[in-house]
């Protein structure tokens, strides 16, 4: 591990909180560029880590560590590893083009709106860095307060229930999970001495067999619903409808893959055990969500909800693939991660500018902009190919390591992931075909522009991005492999790690139970 | 002829001798300003009781009265926190807008209980603690009623005083089959040989319960929500808190210092208790409109939660439920503070709908009511996302997992009342029909306190929880 002077990763949390402050102090009018400044000086900082980055290297980088409750064994732990390497310029890079989204878009209490936005920030950066478990989960938990404010305040006409159903949906699941971390707490510290939540003392230890497979189910259920996986999906396609367009370039782009982050972060390693035996389960639950989510995806009128029912189908193929715990499944997920939040959060912008000019995201309304708006077509399509997984950018690189993974787990498993590609083809396709080309179906003809500068600039780095990735996937994934490799390792349930514990472990077992169901007297 | 003269150490009554001081004094203010002088007085005397403790607590703490008074750390510490919940009530009341109040005979009263819930934590004597409970009591009844105009304040008053004496006569009772089983009063002594064991325990067992009736625990908490609604807006946000501290105390003296045959059937007493009060009070606020109303029953559900941290003595359950106190009296005078400051002048109770489209008018104020809500459903960043960790933990550790996960489910049926007063606020344009009451400084700068502490305590709780536990001396294990 490495200790820094710098403390490059808190300098990322309290950046955009340092934002907000200043929002908060000044006037109305300073709003919008103080947060672009925080924002981007934010994304910037992001931009680091990835340089510094020492591929290779096993364990955590740019590690903080200080006490914070020492009574109870919370620490300010920070670090990254190659996992979360790449989901910080994300995060950074959408709360960018979010806050140049929001930009016109955004007409009522404005500072309110970006004191939110930049607060969301802090909390998503968090997430991704923080290495103590509580920590985790206060930056978990803190960011859904900003989240069902922006639902909540600024979304359409349905958004009250919306912003209720996605906070009590994920605070249900994460609430468990709070109740795991206690648990786990407690089983370092019968096995190691000293009641400690940090993550790199639980993944020292081996998690007796039985508490694996509840603890495993307590924490799952938190990470599967921010993913989501069938059946615990219905909060998303409401909170994309109902949310402004920032908002779900975030849902979308960030939000869903912190479930998945999750699951790599602490079910594989900490429960390996559990994993196998569930993974019959979860891949039978990511299927369904793949093809359902699909083919409600077609039934959708609705653009928004279209795009949300193609998320659901997606993250359901990237689950697939981290559960195959093969090296292609897995770097697969981990591109997919990225790759879907961009490509996603790409569409989130384009409907919402469609929506900015015709007010309406009904496909039936909508019809033959190619020729009118050709810049927002061009960026239209090249997103909608990158979903679909058009060899050349960026969807295609994880696409294909998901389903290689697949099929090298099990040929039918591979067969019926690989539906969503085609069924992914089908819906996109058709979409696009309403509603670029076809004749014009709105009711009145009034006229509108083309994309606006702010606009091109927000979308030219996504494509760009896009292409690069596709055209160059080996920097990006040469990266991973090391953190990918490390996952396999500590998850496979290898007789060789449990043969010297074989005699101990009853004893460890017993030892476990008694300190936990001990009682008071 | 031999004659001893008992330890009275009357220093170690030194608070209660200023307070009893103070509430005479008021009483004798009157006119038409008698009232706020008498607010400062009563103030003055709080925060003199409260600057005492750490000159009481100076070597441990001390006894007085051969013992019937015990003022070790642990008890110190409630009493500081009864303190402090006291003089954010009293503070409220000043600018409470409180019908009929004329001189200082309301302060006076406050400060009674006050000395009562004094009595109540640092007895070691049930007889003394019961004189404690009965000196709470009978002001508090007073105070519901205190608006002689309002029918709803009477009914709620009348109610309190019913339900309250049958607590008492419960308590007493129960008093009686712990003398007749131990042949003493006090707590201290463990009873040796017992010609009963099982009427020790009904004894224990009814006393619990008289005790429960304050801290509106299901099956004993019918009053609350009428109390809660009919009484002053700061009177109820006195009770409470105030009092359940002074409970919470003796219960954790009676499971702490009382060791008998039987305590097994009163853990699960108290366990069936906590459940219960999350399941009903959750439940039942979910249906309310009243804004007091909800936090009445919030109430109940929080005192179930609070429970839990009685289950786990002699555990971590102190710590966690003294953490749980100190940021319960912020979060929940904060919420009561706020209903004070939003109180409609004429036509009844506030709705939570009235606070519709606050954001807008009154930004701030939106800002504290929705951290305290926040708080009050256990989120971070704020204090009582803590407390309700703490608390969870130590329910974890010694063995009540199941009990932690009720106590989860209800938390996120919880979330919908409270953050429904975030969605009313923040996401209804309507504004409220509300009169905002304005120009009261003490008052802004009381509720912008209390909601600076709610967010410290989320931030900072490491530092808090290092006091709490130097003060807090080990639990005899």
């Amino acid at each position: 591990m490495t200790t820094n002077d710098i403390p490059i990763l808190s300098i990322l949390i309290v950046l955009p909180l340092a934002g907000s402050a200043l929002v908060l102090l000044l006037a109305e009018r300073w709003a919008r560029t103080v947060s672009l400044a925080a924002a981007l000086s934010t994304f910037l900082v992001t931009l680091v880590p990835l340089y510094l980055f020492r591929t290779g290297q096993p364990g955590f980088q740019f590690v903080e560590h200080h006490p914070w409750v020492g009574a109870l064994g919370i620490s300010w732990h920070l670090g990254i590893d190659g996992l979360s390497l790449f989901l910080l310029p994300l995060t950074g890079f959408l709360s960018l083009a979010a806050v140049l989204v929001s930009w016109n878009s955004v007409g009522q209490k404005v500072k309110a709106y970006f004191v939110s936005f930049l607060v969301l920030e802090a909390g998503m950066l968090g997430v991704f860095a923080a290495l103590d478990a509580i920590l985790f989960y206060v930056f978990w938990e803190a960011m859904l307060i900003p989240m069902f404010l922006i639902i909540g305040i600024w979304g359409s006409e349905n958004r009250r229930y919306a912003a209720l159903k996605f906070i009590l949906y994920t605070v249900a699941g994460s609430l468990f999970l709070l109740v795991g971390f206690i648990v786990m707490a407690f089983l370092a510290q019968s096995q190691g001495g000293t009641l400690s939540f940090d993550l790199t003392r639980w993944m020292a230890f081996r998690v007796p067999a039985s508490h694996q497979y509840w603890l495993f189910a307590f924490f799952f259920l938190a990470f599967a619903v921010k993913v989501p996986l069938f059946p615990l999906h219905t909060w998303l396609p409401d909170a994309h409808v109902e949310a402004p367009t920032a908002g779900s370039v975030i849902l979308a782009g960030v939000l869903l893959k912190m479930g998945v982050y999750g699951i790599l972060r602490f079910c594989f390693p900490l429960f390996p055990e559990a994993t196998a035996f569930f993974t019959p389960a979860v891949m039978t639950l990511g299927l369904i969500g793949v093809i359902y989510g699909a083919l409600l995806a077609f039934a959708q009128e609705d653009l928004k909800r279209l795009v949300a029912y193609s998320s659901v189908s997606h993250m359901g193929l990237i689950v697939v693939g981290i559960f195959c715990l093969n090296l292609a499944g897995l770097k697969g997920g981990i591109v997919q991660m990225l790759n879907h939040g961009l490509s996603t959060g790409a569409l989130f912008i384009l409907v919402g500018a469609l929506y900015e000019r015709k007010k309406t995201r009904n496909l039936n309304r909508l019809g033959g902009l190619a020729g009118r708006t050709p810049v927002l077509a061009t960026f239209f399509v090249i997103t909608m190919l990158s979903s679909v997984g058009l060899p050349g950018l960026n969807g295609f690189v994880g696409e294909f390591l998901l389903l290689l993974g697949s099929f090298q787990f099990a040929w039918w498993l591979g067969a019926l992931a690989a539906t969503s590609v085609v069924l992914g083809a089908v819906y996109l396709l058709w979409m696009t075909q309403r509603v670029l080309f076809e004749k014009d179906r709105s009711p009145e003809r009034a006229g509108f522009d083309d994309f606006s500068l702010r606009e091109r600039i927000v979308m030219t780095p996504m494509v760009i991005l896009m292409l690069l990735i596709g055209l160059f996937p080996a920097g990006l994934t040469d990266r991973l492999e090391p953190a990918a490799r490390e996952i396999i390792a500590v998850s496979a349930p290898v007789p060789a790690r449990k043969a010297p514990a074989a005699t101990n472990a009853k004893i460890l077992m017993e030892e476990v139970t008694d300190g936990l169901q001990h009682s008071g007297r | 002829m031999a004659f001893s003269i008992p330890d009275v150490n009357l220093v170690s009554l030194l608070p209660e001798i200023l307070l009893l001081a103070a509430a005479t004094a008021t009483l004798f203010l009157s006119g038409t300003d008698g009232h706020r002088t008498a607010a400062a007085c009563a103030a003055a005397a709080v925060v003199a009781s409260l600057l005492t403790t750490p000159i009481l607590f100076r070597g441990a703490g001390m006894e007085g009265f051969d013992g019937l008074i015990v003022k070790d750390g642990g008890t110190l510490l409630f009493l500081a926190l009864m303190d402090l919940a006291a003089l954010v009530a009293i503070l409220l009341s000043r600018d409470g807008d409180i019908r009929g109040q004329r001189g200082g005979e309301f302060y006076a009263l406050a400060l009674f209980a006050l000395i009562g819930m004094h009595i109540m934590a640092a007895g070691r004597d049930l007889l003394v603690i019961f004189l404690g409970l009965e000196i709470l009591a009978l002001p508090l009844y007073i105070l519901v009623g205190f608006d002689r105009t309002s029918r709803d304040g009477m009914e709620g008053a009348v109610k309190y005083f019913l339900l309250g004496s049958f607590s008492s006569a419960l308590f007493l009772l129960g008093l009686a089959f712990y003398y007749g089983a131990t042949g003493t009063t006090g707590l201290g002594a463990a009873p040796g040989a017992l010609s009963s064991p099982a009427l020790l325990f009904a004894g224990l067992a009814l006393v619990t319960a008289g005790v429960g009736f304050k801290i509106a625990a299901v099956p004993f908490h019918m009053w609350a929500p009428d109390a809660y609604e009919g009484a002053p807006v700061p009177v109820a946000a006195y009770i409470s808190v105030a009092p359940k501290i002074a409970a919470f105390a003796v219960l954790m003296r009676i499971g702490l210092d009382v060791t008998v045959p039987g305590s097994d059937s009163l853990t699960q007493a108290v366990l069936v208790m906590s459940v219960a009060s999350m399941i009903v009070g959750n439940l039942a606020a979910l249906r309310q409109t009243g804004f007091v109303r909800m936090l009445a029953y919030s109430g109940i559900a929080q005192a179930g939660y609070m429970l839990i941290g009685l289950l786990a003595l002699p555990g971590e359950g102190r710590a966690a439920l003294s953490f749980y106190l100190l940021v319960y009296i912020f979060m929940n005078l904060g919420a009561f503070a706020a209903a004070v400051a939003l109180c409609r002048r004429e036509g009844g109770r506030l709705q939570i709908e009235d606070l519709s489209g606050l954001a807008a008018r009154r930004p701030l104020l939106a800002f504290a009511v929705a951290v305290f809500m926040v708080s009050l459903a256990g989120l971070p960043p704020t204090g009582g996302f803590f407390a309700k960790f703490y608390l969870f933990k130590a329910g974890i550790e010694a063995g009540y997992l199941p009990v932690v996960l009720v106590a989860i489910v209800m938390t996120v049926v919880s979330l919908f009342y409270y953050l429904r007063v975030v969605v009313a606020m923040y996401m209804r344009d309507d504004a409220g029909c509300l009169e905002l009451r304005t120009g009261l400084p003490l008052l802004a700068g009381l509720i912008g306190t209390v909601a600076v502490l709610t967010l410290l305590a989320g931030i900072l709780p490491g530092e808090i929880l290092r006091g709490l536990l130097a003060v807090l001396p080990p639990a005899v294990l």
